[in-house]
């Protein structure tokens, strides 16, 4: 199923989580071919959703003191996870993008792996529609999460950066 | 001269982005890195002493083993520990960082190239997963069978499947009760795979029940003639990379009689 396609689809949240500090266990995000090591200077939550039959985990991490956030769009595949998705800012370089698959489908995913989605929207260099961090908080952190992969309908001040 | 000067500036640091953030300095560069990002990194301070120290943002290394590179295989390990001491970085325990020593600001350009310079070279890492270095790959496919497999069979490696075969010996045997034994041939030239089907045709004279498998590493890892020789003539030829899991299931599949994944 294309990327886009799960983005679009309506969703059902299971489980909404709640901002963690300290390390996150693998439990809350399972990969089993390598360790996402959200460490603790990182706070994190995991959404849990469903969506067009299938199930999701929505992982949202961020820290203040680099401008550093990363949301990782995983499907549970079984008893593996697959990322599907990424939407990151990096303070070293600035702008929202995503990391997506190169045929934005299933192509190139590795199941247990966060590594896979080759291409990069937009590309590295070219102009970012959104180019402020906007992340401040918890809550605006939670909001933009909530509306770039629309599990809540998106307001204006969070809209998406991937057409 | 100056024209080359200034090319060679434009190209090294154009593309040089230096952000404030709150820890210090967020600075991007013109490389790209596994995940297809600029390749970044963080100068953080001043400490109590004015000092600052380079670093990531703890996720860097977990790109690099998710595009393959991972840590488990000793190879790569060796290689990482070889390039954290000669470039002076260390691996944070707890957090995963990748930091250099604090030093005073007069030295931050020169700390911050050699780290940018370490964040390159581990690229190899990942780089040594794809490219036909034996070893690694021969640790990696038998790390997971080892995995997959558990003790629900035995695996030896320089296997000989019987007193009158010795002479080709398996670079892997698995032996499950009941079971025919299982030859496993790491596929990484013609040479290897007629090998693997000279002790098919020799078990098939001699009535010696057992499997021969050639694992490919990659589908461009012999000959298409070769291929389509061991295709047709053994048990199976999977291929393992990008499909690791698959292919070693695969493998398991025909030693256990079912597979183990789905366990």
């Amino acid at each position: 199923m294309r990327v886009k396609a799960v983005i679009a689809a309506e969703k059902q949240i299971v489980d909404a989580g709640a901002w963690k500090d300290g390390k996150m266990p693998n439990v809350a995000f399972p990969l089993s071919k390598s360790t996402l090591n959200v460490n603790a200077n990182y706070r994190w939550r995991c959404i849990h959703f469903t969506a067009a039959g299938g199930s999701y985990r929505l992982l949202v991490f961020y820290r203040l003191d680099l401008h550093k956030c990363n949301m990782y769009l995983g499907r549970h595949d079984g008893k593996i996870m697959t990322v599907i998705a990424r939407f990151e800012w990096h303070g070293t370089h600035e702008g929202w993008h995503f990391h997506v698959p190169k045929d934005c489908d299933d192509t190139g995913l590795v199941a247990g792996r966060t590594g896979g989605c080759e291409k990069r929207l937009p590309q590295c260099f070219e102009h970012h529609r959104k180019s402020s961090f906007g992340v401040t908080s918890d809550e605006s952190a939670y909001m933009l999460a909530l509306n770039t992969f629309r599990l809540a309908k998106p307001s204006k001040q969070f809209d998406l950066v991937m057409q | 001269m100056t024209n080359i000067k200034s090319s060679l500036c434009e190209a090294f640091c154009g593309a040089l982005e230096v952000n404030k953030v709150p820890a210090g300095y967020a600075v991007s560069t013109g490389q790209i890195g596994p995940d297809g990002d600029p390749i970044g990194f963080y100068v953080v301070g001043p400490n109590d002493e004015g000092k600052y120290r380079i670093q990531d943002d703890g996720l860097y290394m977990c790109a690099i083993e998710s595009a393959g590179g991972d840590l488990q295989n000793k190879t790569r390990l060796a290689t990482f520990t070889s390039l954290c001491d000669e470039y002076g970085v260390h691996r944070e325990e707890d957090t995963g960082e990748l930091v250099t020593a604090a030093v005073g600001s007069e030295a931050i350009g020169a700390s911050a190239l050699r780290f940018l310079s370490f964040l390159i070279r581990i690229q190899d890492l990942v780089w040594m997963s794809t490219e036909r270095a034996v070893s690694t790959f021969r640790d990696d496919a038998t790390k997971m069978l080892k995995d997959l497999i558990g003790d629900k069979a035995r695996i030896v490696s320089d296997y000989v499947v019987s007193p009158g075969l010795q002479e080709v010996p398996a670079d892997l045997g698995i032996i499950a009760d009941g079971r025919p034994p299982v030859a496993l041939f790491f596929g990484l030239s013609d040479a290897r795979l007629m090998e693997a089907l000279l002790l098919q045709a020799w078990a098939q004279q001699r009535r010696e029940e057992c499997a021969v498998i050639a694992l490919l590493e990659t589908e461009g890892a012999a000959s298409t003639k070769m291929r389509q020789r061991a295709n047709n003539h053994l048990t199976a030829v999977p291929n393992f990379r990008g499909e690791e899991r698959a292919a070693c299931a695969r493998i398991a599949r025909e030693a256990l009689g079912f597979d183990p994944t789905l366990q």
